[in-house]
């Protein structure tokens, strides 16, 4: 290898934040949609994705400040410890993506709050009254970009080095946007059948967003690999190539989009338990995918 | 005026000097992927080469300095050549390292070396895969990243680097690095007039804007484990922010037909239960 490259060594707490960022990113996303354009009967899939997203954020922040070597160092991020001024870089994707992360915490937990104050969860006078006159979609907006931002930026981080398998293509941040959308549905969708939510016709309006999110998705792997050529031995040797191939096309993508597409063929609407399942296969294949393209090209899997 | 380091391969003569002064100078401690540990003590040397006088085979936390061997031809057909390197950080005009630290840890200083604030680096780890060259490493034991820093303490006292002192053929040069290319133009024409077709200059201004710690090399720089042309990580910055974009418009759009229908907001009538 040219210079000896050396890994960052990026584990499992990577894999988590990325996971868990996409999961989050892509839940607040489809809410911060259904928040513009929704029908009424779509809005507990709103608050489903606004649940999800607050507490996936923390998550997110607890993964990526146990991967540092000193986490106790995790604010020198966004304030330079010297000056203890915010100092971002705006070439630096960690650095920005600190921010982002900051920022979408913020917008989520208002919509966090949001969700509670409106299904009278959160009985607080004060909360309740301002209520109405709160700015929500301003911030909506401003989640959901943040969220996108959350989703994919990872996959530009991991381009931003020297490591034949991310740095050849410029597609992983797309990949991991899709993918956080579409497992970011999946979780909405696990989430209001847990919850024991019936959500009537909307459920097939979801489910139509998360199929065409996982068609994009393999379409985009698909390309990314055919980009990467050569280059992408370490994502499809061994047991690698069995984790990508099987348990992210196959198990992750590929049988859950026949599932839906089955009980949609058949007009018949899907049982909660199939539903639930489909929902665990897309979030699985989700995982295995960052577990594979974080861990691979290290060759740490 | 930044300074640097000439090396010239041509009369290295793999010694390691240098990385035993480098060694010293900096307290750098053993290899820890070498030794087993028993009672705190190393009972047994492992993941050494075996094969080559190159012992410690890579840069590391604590190999600042690693002296490459080389061995070329063979022996029997009398077309054998052994090149040695010194290797070290490069100290990039245009360094990834530096440009992607999101705590602002790795600096240049006014002598144009790049170092690791040590008090503020978290061990975010970006800058490894930062480098084109490998030269950082993660230290486990400190969680934090280390390279060679110029010998900052020595240079900004107006010494050279401990390891351009310790060398006995001077085939590392410490100084100012304009100086330092002047010479190191002549001596790829000395060499070349000598018959070594190949011998050229590995780090002037072609490459990342200038290398502060460039090297003249007998054969071509893959043949020494050197990139041809790094490139900054940076490259992919914009095609990756493009296609993101271009994949969040598309997402956006397919959500947006999936979940068509006019914006009405709903105080809880619906879905109360969520």
């Amino acid at each position: 290898m040219p210079g000896e490259l050396q890994p960052p060594l990026w584990e499992w707490w990577i894999v988590v934040y990325f996971f868990v960022g996409g999961i989050a990113g892509g839940a607040y996303f489809t809410s911060a949609i259904l928040e513009l354009v929704g029908r009424p009967e779509d809005r507990p899939i709103a608050r489903m994705g606004y649940y999800i997203a607050f507490p996936l954020s923390l998550v997110s922040a607890v993964a990526l400040i146990a991967d540092l070597g000193r986490p106790e160092r995790f604010w020198h991020m966004v304030v330079y410890s010297k000056t203890f001024l915010p100092w971002p870089k705006w070439d630096s994707p960690i650095s920005v993506g600190a921010y982002a992360l900051l920022f979408f915490g913020l917008f989520s937990f208002l919509s966090f709050l949001d969700a509670l104050v409106e299904t009278g969860r959160l009985p607080w006078a004060p909360l309740r009254e301002k209520y109405s006159g709160t700015p929500r979609m301003i911030y909506s907006i401003l989640g959901g970009l943040n969220g996108f931002f959350l989703a994919s930026y990872t996959g530009v981080l991991l381009a931003h080095t020297h490591l034949a398998a991310w740095a050849n293509t410029p597609l992983l941040g797309a990949l991991f946007l899709i993918s956080g959308a579409s497992t970011g549905m999946a979780a909405i969708a696990l989430g209001l059948i847990l919850a024991k939510v019936d959500v009537g016709e909307a459920w097939a309006r979801l489910k139509q967003a998360d199929n065409w999110a996982m068609i994009v998705e393999i379409v985009l792997l698909v390309v990314l690999l055919a980009w990467l050529g050569s280059a992408s031995a370490s994502l499809l040797s061994g047991l690698n190539g069995i984790l990508l191939i099987g348990g992210v096309v196959i198990v992750g993508l590929l049988v859950p989009l026949a599932m839906q597409f089955r009980a949609g063929f058949q007009g018949a609407k899907s049982s909660a338990n199939t539903t639930a399942l489909v929902a665990v296969l897309i979030l699985v294949g989700g995982f295995l995918m960052r577990t594979v393209i974080v861990m691979a090209p290290q060759g740490l899997l | 005026m930044p300074k640097g380091m000439f090396v010239d391969t041509s009369i290295c003569i793999g010694c390691k000097a240098c990385q035993v002064a480098c060694k010293e100078w900096n307290a750098l401690g053993e290899e820890p992927e070498h030794f087993d540990y028993a009672g705190g003590l190393p009972v047994k040397a492992k993941n050494f080469t075996g094969n080559s006088y190159d012992n410690t085979g890579a840069l590391s936390a604590t190999n600042w300095r690693h002296v490459r061997f080389i061995e070329r031809g063979s022996s029997l057909e009398g077309n054998m050549a052994w090149y040695m390197m010194s290797d070290s950080c490069k100290h990039c005009a245009q360094a990834g390292c530096l440009e992607v630290c999101p705590t602002h840890a790795l600096m240049r200083t006014d002598l144009g070396n790049v170092v690791v604030q040590q008090d503020v680096c978290n061990g975010c780890r970006a800058c490894i895969g930062a480098c084109p060259y490998g030269v950082i490493s993660y230290n486990k034991q400190t969680g934090r990243v280390n390279k060679c820093t110029l010998c900052d303490d020595r240079i900004q006292m107006g010494l050279e680097t401990a390891c351009a002192k310790a060398c006995p053929t001077d085939s590392i040069v410490f100084g100012e690095v304009d100086q330092l290319r002047v010479t190191a133009r002549q001596r790829v024409q000395t060499l070349k007039q000598l018959g070594f077709a190949k011998a050229q200059l590995y780090g002037d201004t072609d490459v990342l804007g200038g290398l502060n710690v460039f090297y003249l090399l007998l054969d071509e720089p893959e043949v020494y484990g050197q990139p041809r042309n790094p490139q900054l990580p940076q490259r992919n910055l914009v095609p990756g922010s493009v296609w993101s974009i271009g994949a969040a418009l598309l997402l956006g759009l397919s959500t947006l037909v999936a979940f068509r229908g006019r914006g009405v907001r709903n105080n809880g009538a619906a879905g109360k239960e969520a």
